[in-house]
């Protein structure tokens, strides 16, 4: 029983999702005193969560639900790297121009979301994780719908839903010929019948299926062209939640899919992933290179970083947890520039902040010296600039691609950075080095404005390496 | 407190001065009170460079190293130490800022506290003795520069000028850091765990194939950064149309970096390589000399004639770099020191110039001697320090730098000399051109330096006569450590190829 109480939070979290669920169909709370709640609430959960955290076991060795969920470190780690996301998410809602992305459902979607992501970071079988992933997918989906007015972002959701729901299918398709073949459903259990037994074809379909619902998720190469039009057409909030949280989550399920179920068959996944990689990267920088519009460069641009990060998961050699720590540290150190630059982007006073151009932000340090200085340091930590995260979370993923003999992966990622750069310093240049030709409004509220320098000074401090590779390893021992 | 400072006194020359430039940068001051402080903070760097070096021993060894592990499990460190090599570029970097205030009149308080960002971020690259920690100084040395070229340069395309600089170093550099990083996997296969202390990673040993990408990733970052003919394209543009502080820093001291990493991490890292591979640099140094000397010639603008000469004199530095000998490799950092001083001195003179006739083009000047007798009368003891005329420091430097490439092969002593030859004959057309013959309309008006001026154009303009008259006290700071590095590094690999 007391292997149970690591799942409080979820629980918690699920229980939110239902109470403000029954509030929007029969009680009329106001907008702001509701989000207000529900931050407090989640700052509770996130209390928990730390709370139950010593009592989290050792990688893999515990899971519960008869053996459905792992109760272990790195899921009570990703559970409140999610919670916290959450909650500046929730909290940029409060600060939307209008009430266009706010309806009383929509702090109930976001509760079930994040259940769904905390399911997801822990599931130990194939169904658990459809169900997980289904969860989060239909709550996004409404959310992105919930802004009736745009024509873009029900585009978005249509595109989504429907691109969404075929992957769902060939995922499911691809879980009954691995239950075919193997006869279970749970991680260990295909891991180790494939380590002893091979792969029949069956499974490797199996397999085949599986990755292509993965590669989705992450917008891999191929796999990636939903996403500008998703992210674009649905609202700032949406899109800096979807590239932050629920694209770690993907990764992680992702990664734990590789290390546990297919650890026999690396030999397998790994060149697709390595092929993959180096297209991922390329793909996302030829987009991002003519891109003027910074929603879209900051979507086109993460599937760059998504393209660095399949780098380690293509090129490590023992496929212990631990050996892919160099991706998950990045997956950490990467979204808190992107959750801010999105944040900041809200705070622009414009019709619609989905069409702000690099251009705009001409002369922007005459008058915001501080907020300039900022997106210099998220912009940096981008490119991997020394004494930001970045700098480290490159550092980490290329030297794992050199420990594993895979040198010209390395090489390939350092010349995408070199062609990344072009772009990130154009919005510094644009930023520092013209005029401001008309006035643009930035009117970021005062707590929005910290967060975005909190965010900032994390970057910094992950550049000194005040929290650095030694701190990730620790979720798998 | 005098415990304290000694074993604290690197760092403090590398964070005191990006510390006041931050807090000048954010604090809410006025551009005169900022621009005072900065003035202050670079005087008490000054002070305490010149306390290290009288305090230095004078021995091969590395002295007043600190060491504070950053990551440890990847063995990376902020590790720092200083020898008679750095000693001497730290010095330069010292005085040069200092002076600058008494010179340049910019009255933004964002200029001087990007200058100070820029002299920490020099401090860090020559004292850093981790590679990790060298690189990030490496980049971090370009921020200051693009912001400045940027924000503070006059001509419209300043932008594309700011971003070639920034790409092209970018380019070079990552390639390094691909390169470190390899080196840090090879000492962690041979012997267990990552470090990236150059003392450590001596010992590794490097299979050629490897060696030889190794060796040219660092070396690609380098030459561009010197710049070496043909890796100079952002060059004239950066130096052109960047503000007088920046193309000075550039000049006087970012260009010396570089030589000094060379002699720094390139040798000691690749030894075999770099004998291996020294006649392909010295030719090529040769080369930029002569290129750089001819294409000096066709410029109208004055500060790009400044510009290409002293990438001139760079590639004979680079060429005694790679000579293989002490007396040259001596000559080489000599040279580095009278070059920063004289071009140094001569990109400020334009500079006044520039601020005072609205116009550098050397076809609008002439017969400024006229009325500034003192200023004609600097720029000529610097520009014939720079062709190395007998008395002055550049004449110590080259003829150390020629009599070792006259050792290594008499083409190469050859080409050194002549190309001397031509460097001395265009300063001496362009000099009469624009500060001797008579005044025109425009350079009726030009003034004489006043007093602040030449108080600050004084101590570098005794100094190009003290060390080119009296050069040992300087020598004797320097050669222990070149020799150490010779007899480890160059001796027994030249022995091989001998064999």
């Amino acid at each position: 029983m007391a292997n149970y109480i690591p799942f409080t939070p979820a629980l918690l979290v699920l229980i939110t999702g239902f109470i403000f669920m029954l509030l929007a169909a029969f009680a009329d709370v106001k907008k702001s005193s509701a989000i207000k709640a529900n931050i407090a609430i989640l700052g509770f959960i996130a209390l928990v969560q730390i709370g139950v955290y010593p009592a989290l076991s050792e990688y893999r060795e515990t899971s519960i639900f008869f053996e459905m969920l792992y109760i272990d470190r790195l899921g009570g780690f990703l559970s409140l790297l999610f919670t916290v996301l959450t909650v500046v998410f929730i909290f940029s809602a409060l600060y939307a121009k209008d009430e266009k992305y706010y309806k009383p459902e929509f702090l109930a979607l976001t509760n079930f979301a994040l259940f769904g992501m905390m399911i997801m970071a822990s599931a130990a079988e194939f169904l658990t994780l459809l169900i997980a992933l289904e969860i989060v997918s239909l709550s996004i989906y409404t959310l992105i719908g919930l802004n009736r007015e745009s024509s873009k972002a029900i585009e978005a959701l249509v595109k989504y839903f429907l691109l969404g729901s075929i992957v769902g299918a060939f995922y499911l398709l691809g879980t009954a010929l691995i239950f075919g073949s193997v006869g279970s459903t749970q991680f260990e259990v295909v891991g180790s019948f494939l380590v002893e037994n091979g792969a029949s074809p069956l499974v490797l379909v199996g397999l085949l299926f599986i990755l292509v619902t993965m590669l989705f998720k992450v917008t891999a190469f191929g796999f990636y062209y939903w996403s500008i039009d998703v992210y674009f057409g649905s609202s700032i909030h949406i899109a800096g939640y979807l590239s932050t949280a629920v694209k770690i989550a993907s990764f992680i399920l992702l990664i734990r899919v590789l290390a546990i179920p297919f650890e026999g068959i690396s030999h397998i996944w790994q060149p697709v992933l390595y092929v993959l990689a180096i297209l991922t990267m390329f793909a996302g920088n030829l987009m991002s290179i003519k891109q003027n519009n910074i929603k879209k460069l900051l979507i086109t641009s993460s599937i760059v970083h998504s393209g660095y990060i399949l780098i380690n998961l293509a090129s490590i050699e023992s496929l212990s947890v631990a050996s892919f720590s160099p991706a998950i540290f990045y997956l950490f150190a990467y979204p808190g520039a992107v959750a801010a630059m999105f944040l900041m982007l809200t705070a622009f006073a414009k019709e619609d902040e989905s069409n702000l151009e690099i251009e705009d932000l001409r002369g922007f340090y005459k008058h915001y010296p501080v907020i300039s200085l900022v997106i210099v340091i998220f912009m940096l930590s981008f490119i991997g600039f020394p004494y930001t995260v970045g700098f480290f979370g490159k550092f980490y993923l290329f030297s794992s691609a050199i420990e594993n003999g895979m040198t010209e992966l390395a090489i390939i990622g350092i010349i995408n950075t070199i062609i990344s750069v072009y772009y990130y310093l154009k919005i510094i240049i644009n930023i520092y080095f013209y005029d401001r030709v008309e006035t643009l409004e930035f009117k970021p509220s005062l707590v929005l404005r910290s967060v975005i320098i909190l965010l900032a000074v994390t970057v910094l401090l992950g550049g000194f390496g005040v929290y650095n590779l030694g701190n990730v390893t620790p979720l798998f021992s | 407190m005098y415990e304290f400072l000694n074993s604290y006194i690197l760092s403090f020359l590398i964070f005191f001065p990006f510390i006041t430039g931050v807090l000048i940068l954010i604090l809410p001051i006025s551009h005169k009170i900022g621009s005072f402080f900065a003035f202050l903070s670079s005087t008490i760097v000054l002070i305490l460079g010149i306390y290290l070096f009288f305090d230095f021993q004078e021995i091969s060894a590395t002295q007043y190293r600190e060491i504070f592990p950053v990551v440890p499990s990847y063995g990376i460190n902020y590790m720092v130490g200083v020898d008679g090599v750095n000693l001497i570029i730290l010095m330069i970097i010292a005085t040069a800022f200092p002076a600058l205030h008494l010179i340049l009149k910019s009255q933004q308080k964002g200029y001087w506290a990007n200058m100070l960002l820029m002299q920490s971020a020099f401090m860090a690259v020559i004292l850093a003795e981790d590679l990790i920690f060298f690189y990030a100084a490496w980049e971090a040395m370009l921020l200051p520069v693009f912001l400045m070229i940027g924000v503070y340069g006059k001509s419209k395309d300043k932008p594309k000028a700011a971003m070639n600089m920034m790409y092209y170093t970018i380019f070079g550099s990552m390639f390094m850091f691909i390169a470190i990083v390899y080196i840090g996997e090879l000492h962690f296969e041979q012997f267990g765990h990552y470090s990236f202390k150059i003392t450590d990673l001596q010992n590794i040993v490097i299979d050629p194939n490897e060696a030889f990408w190794l060796f040219s990733a660092f070396m690609l970052a380098f030459a561009i950064k010197t710049p070496l003919f043909p890796f100079h394209m952002w060059m004239p543009e950066a130096y052109t149309k960047a503000p007088a502080g920046v193309t000075f820093a550039l000049s006087a001291i970012a260009s010396k970096v570089a030589v000094y990493a060379i002699l720094r991490f390139v040798l000691p890292l690749f030894p075999e390589q770099f004998v291996l591979h020294s006649e392909f640099f010295v030719t090529l140094g040769l080369i930029s000399m002569i290129y750089f000397g001819v294409a000096a010639v066709a410029q109208k603008d004055f500060k790009t004639i400044l510009a290409y000469s002293s990438a001139s004199h760079l590639g004979l530095i680079i060429a005694g770099v790679f000579a293989l000998n002490i007396q040259s490799m001596v000559g080489s950092i000599y040279q580095v020191i009278a070059h920063a001083m004289t071009s140094g001195i001569m990109f400020l003179l334009v500079a006044k110039i520039a601020r005072d006739l609205q116009t550098r083009d050397i076809r609008a000047l002439g017969g400024l001697a006229v009325n500034a007798p003192i200023f004609a009368l600097f720029f000529a003891i610097a520009m014939v320090s720079s062709v190395g005329l007998p008395g002055t420091n550049g004449f110590i430097g080259e003829i150390l730098m020629i009599l070792g490439l006259f050792e290594l092969g008499v083409v190469y002593g050859f080409l050194g000399t002549f190309s001397i030859i031509i460097g001395a004959v265009y300063m001496f057309i362009i000099y009469r051109k624009a500060i001797l013959q008579n005044t025109n309309s425009l350079t009726e008006k030009f003034t004489d330096l006043n007093k602040k001026e030449i108080l600050a154009f004084l101590p570098p303009i005794i100094m190009i006569f003290v060390m080119g008259l009296y050069p040992k006290p300087f020598l004797k700071k320097i050669e222990p450590t070149i020799k150490m590095q010779y007899e480890r590094f160059i001796a027994p690999n030249l022995e091989k190829r001998g064999k």
